[in-house]
């Protein structure tokens, strides 16, 4: 069974898109220079995490494997 | 809301049998009717008019140029009136039918005045709608193309000032309706407070009469007479003042029976209780008292108004964030209340506790959310002098997309998920369509709005069909101009998706033929109820004159040195395009 | 009234952040100096700009060691003159005003930004430290062509920099729609 409902992965994935779209205006405060596109990527591959976790969770030897 | 077939109706018809007896539809159906239409005539301006803004997002980002970029501002000027003028007014009317029913608890006093203005406030739109129509047929000599923001000397036909006018005179006597009511309601209960809800109608509407003067003077006095040939033009300073006296108010009208809903129904749909009923009372004046006075923010960089008035508008704006950063505290401390209720726990704990699978209750939730982010761009609006890098900028769309956009327009979209079931008796038709419609607004407006912002920085322009130049290189902060016009482009064709699915769940509850239960109309009372504030939030005429005061105060003098400097009527004033031989061609 | 301890802390909070905001405000137009646009450009008449003096002969003036004068005309769908060329190091005033409906000025990207109203001045000034082109763009909806106006306004090492005779410029007076300045002749600044 699945840890997150698919209404629950929707309102986390929707909280994850201000995010990821902030991330490089935010590091170009700081002089860090990240592209857009890598940031929303880095957002895609963080939300695909989410989802493996929620699909593998239940057994915590299986996510440390 | 079409009607539903015979069977259909039957099935619906028994089952309004087994609505509770204190259900809105049961104890006023006819007042639930004029709800009705009026939501019609809101979701249809929505749908055209979201339409009208994916065709922005695609023409201004150069992805799909599908209309000639000279009939741009035409579908701009619709988008404007129909989103920001018909979808909203009309909702507000609805909601505030609806809300001054329910808490009075009793209907309108006259259904004849109630349809009259109905009539009124559509015949008004029709007649506005088909002067911004009219602009795409080159053949028909009738035009509006003056944006929803229409000052002197840019020209729309008569015909669509007129249905402004008309459309205006409509709300105020919606006003009136709404007062009769209350009246009414008061010679029953003389000692009583005002029930909140009704309280919340009164003072917006009073701020909305104040606050029209303003552009009833701009389009009686002035504009209508010049469209027709009869006067000459007027200058174009003291119309736009005149406009901003109304202008900004317009988003204090907008944004109050969003208020409401966070107010008096999110706690309930949360399973909690309002914080402080009090404190909502405290809001609702000082947004009455402090609408008005500041519309000469807008004006912050226009010629011949000198830099005090402009402070003075600057110093009333920041006083008016005071009652939405009260709102902000009240309605998340409800909220935490409900989720505790719920069994919520922990400091941060509680927020899982909340109904998040509820469309309406996620609606609301991120349109509050989305309305804090807007406060923040809003205040570098506000800032006198930082508003020199952002004014008229891809900025600017992207604050109001934030407040009126999203922080009304979602919330109006989740409250017709709970309010439509209630006024119709009809089950709603998709739970997960409606969540994930909400969700789909939220994420959209997050790329486009966030693209916005950032062109807007950059200094592209806004309101400009092509904002690409041979002159101008714009420079961003963070990624390419090119990334972000496809972010802005993809953004618009979320929320227009988004928009398509709301209207299509809210349709087919209207033709649903599973019936809605357990449609309780009562909302649960505050924790500090209303005996718990003084009795003066109560005094009305008290309000209504300070209020009344504080416009003549931050306005007489701007005006008298406008009209001082280059005069009512100002030499050498011409209309663009000049529209008045059509309107005797259009009569014979 | 019962007010609950955490409203009164959030209510004192939020005077705190109004009164910060306003304060911020008025350091930086009383101390920093910023200057906004206001009432003191007084009124023309639209129609006659052509005997006004100023925007007869619409262009760059040198009014001092380092200050300049510009005199803008924004009409629909162009600003004259279309380009205008400045030393870094200057500081400038723009005074600009429109031949027929409203029109924006706007330098991209930066705050030199006015609402351009017929029968209106605008007056700016601006100061210039940085060599390099900018776009003036229009930014206030003015008719279908509106999306085609622009400018460009160019900031030259001091030392690159000609410009005109500033007492009198001898070429085009306002007839010229579209004008672009002709960035040659004159003494060097
Ligand atoms: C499908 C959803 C929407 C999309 C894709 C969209 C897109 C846009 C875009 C791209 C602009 C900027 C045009 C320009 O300046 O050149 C714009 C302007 C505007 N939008 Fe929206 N919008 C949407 C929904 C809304 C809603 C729900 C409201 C208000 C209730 C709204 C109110 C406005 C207003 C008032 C303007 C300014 C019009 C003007 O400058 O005269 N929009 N919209
Ligand atoms: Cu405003
Ligand atoms: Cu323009």
């Amino acid at each position: 069974m699945s840890r997150l409902s698919p209404a629950s992965l929707l309102i986390v994935g929707a909280f994850m898109v201000p995010l990821f779209i902030e991330l490089p205006v935010v590091l170009s405060f700081v002089g860090v220079n990240l592209p857009m596109e890598v940031s929303l990527g880095m957002g895609v591959v963080a939300f695909a995490m989410v989802l493996v976790w929620s699909e593998v969770s239940e057994k915590p030897e299986a996510a440390d494997a | 809301m079409s009607t539903p077939g015979e069977t259909a109706g039957e099935t619906v018809e028994s089952a309004r049998e087994m609505l509770p007896d204190n259900s809105f539809l049961i104890q006023y159906p006819h007042v639930s009717r004029v709800v009705r239409s009026l939501f019609l005539t809101a979701f249809v301006a929505f749908g055209i008019g979201a339409f009208m803004g994916v065709l922005q997002a695609l023409h201004r980002t150069g992805i799909a140029r599908i209309v000639e970029s000279a009939d741009y501002y035409t579908f701009l000027t619709l988008h404007g009136v129909l989103l920001a003028i018909v979808f909203t007014i009309f909702f507000l009317a609805g909601v505030f039918t609806w809300a001054n029913t329910r808490s009075l608890d009793r209907p309108p006093v006259s259904k004849r005045f109630t349809w009259f203005w109905v009539v009124t406030m559509s015949a008004g739109t029709a007649m506005a709608g088909i002067a911004m129509l009219a602009g795409l047929l080159p053949s028909i000599d009738i035009s509006a193309d003056v944006l929803f923001t229409f000052y002197a000397p840019l020209q729309a036909h008569p015909i669509f000032y007129i249905g402004l006018a008309v459309f205006v005179i409509g709300t105020w006597l919606a006003g009136i309706d709404w007062f009769r009511q209350f009246l009414a309601w008061r010679r029953e209960h003389p000692d009583e407070r005002i029930p909140l809800q009704s309280f919340m109608v009164l003072t917006t509407m009073i701020m909305w009469f104040i606050a029209t003067l303003g552009v009833a003077v701009e389009v009686v006095v002035f504009l209508i007479p010049w469209s027709l040939g009869i006067m000459p033009a007027p200058n174009p300073l003291l119309t736009r003042t005149l406009f901003w006296f109304f202008g900004h108010p317009i988003v204090y009208f907008w944004l109050m029976p969003a208020y409401l809903l966070w107010y008096t129904v999110l706690p309930k749909i949360a399973g909690g209780r309002l914080f402080s009923d009090p404190l909502a009372r405290v809001v609702f004046v000082l947004f009455l008292l402090l609408s008005t006075p500041v519309g000469i923010h807008h004006q912050y960089l226009d010629p011949g108004i000198a830099e005090g008035f402009k402070f003075i508008a600057m110093t009333n704006t920041m006083f008016l964030l005071l009652p939405s950063l009260l709102t902000a505290f009240t309605v998340v401390a409800s909220i935490e209340h409900g989720a505790r209720q719920r069994g919520g726990t922990g400091y941060f704990g509680w927020l899982k506790a909340l109904p998040w699978r509820d469309p309406a209750f996620t609606g609301m939730a991120l349109a509050g959310l989305m309305f804090a982010a807007g406060g923040f761009s809003g205040m570098v609006n506000a800032g006198m002098n930082i508003n020199y890098l952002v004014h008229n900028t891809l900025w600017v769309p992207g604050h109001f997309h934030l407040t009126v956009g999203t922080a009304v327009a979602l919330s109006f979209m989740a409250g017709a998920y709970w309010l439509v079931p209630r006024i119709t008796g009809r089950k709603l038709y998709s739970r997960p369509i409606g969540l994930f419609q909400v969700v789909l607004w939220f994420v959209g407006m997050v790329f486009m709005s966030a693209a916005m912002h950032r062109g807007g920085l950059a200094g592209i322009p806004r309101r400009t069909a092509e904002p690409q130049y041979p002159q101008v290189a714009f420079e961003t902060v963070a990624g390419s101009v090119g990334s972000l016009r496809l972010q802005l482009a993809f953004g618009g064709v979320l929320l227009f998706v988004s928009a398509l699915l709301f209207l299509m769940n809210v349709g087919l509850t209207a033709m649903n033929n599973k019936p809605a239960r357990g449609l309780d109309s009562a909302l649960p009372p505050a924790l500090s109820g209303p005996e718990q504030s003084p009795t003066v939030l109560d005094n009305l005429k008290l309000w209504a004159l300070i209020a009344v005061v504080l416009v003549i105060l931050a306005y007489s003098l701007p005006l008298y040195s406008i009209v001082q400097g280059a005069g009512l009527y100002p030499a050498g004033q011409e209309a663009s395009p000049a529209v008045i031989a059509p309107l005797l061609e259009v009569i014979a | 009234m019962h007010v609950h301890n955490y409203e009164k802390l959030w209510l004192g909070a939020s005077l705190l952040l109004i009164v910060g905001f306003i304060s911020t405000i008025v350091y930086g137009a009383a101390g920093a100096g910023i200057t906004m646009v206001n009432d003191e450009g007084g009124q023309v008449n639209p129609k006659e700009l052509g005997n006004t003096s100023g925007f007869d002969d619409p262009g760059v003036t040198k009014v001092g060691p380092n200050e300049y004068e510009v005199h803008i005309v924004a009409l629909q769908f162009a600003f004259q003159p279309g380009t205008v060329e400045l030393p870094a190091n200057s500081t400038v005033t723009f005074y600009v005003t429109s031949r027929d409906v409203v029109h924006g000025f706007e330098v991209a990207g930066t705050n030199a930004n006015t609402m351009v109203i017929p029968g209106e001045v605008s007056q700016i000034t601006v100061e210039f430290d940085e060599p390099g082109e900018y776009g003036i763009v229009c930014h206030e909806y003015c008719g279908a062509g509106h999306h085609s106006m622009a400018a460009e306004l160019i900031v030259r090492e001091p030392s690159n920099f000609t410009m005109q005779d500033d007492t009198q410029t001898p070429t085009s007076g306002n007839e010229t729609t579209n004008a672009t300045a002709t960035p040659t002749g004159g003494e060097s600044a």
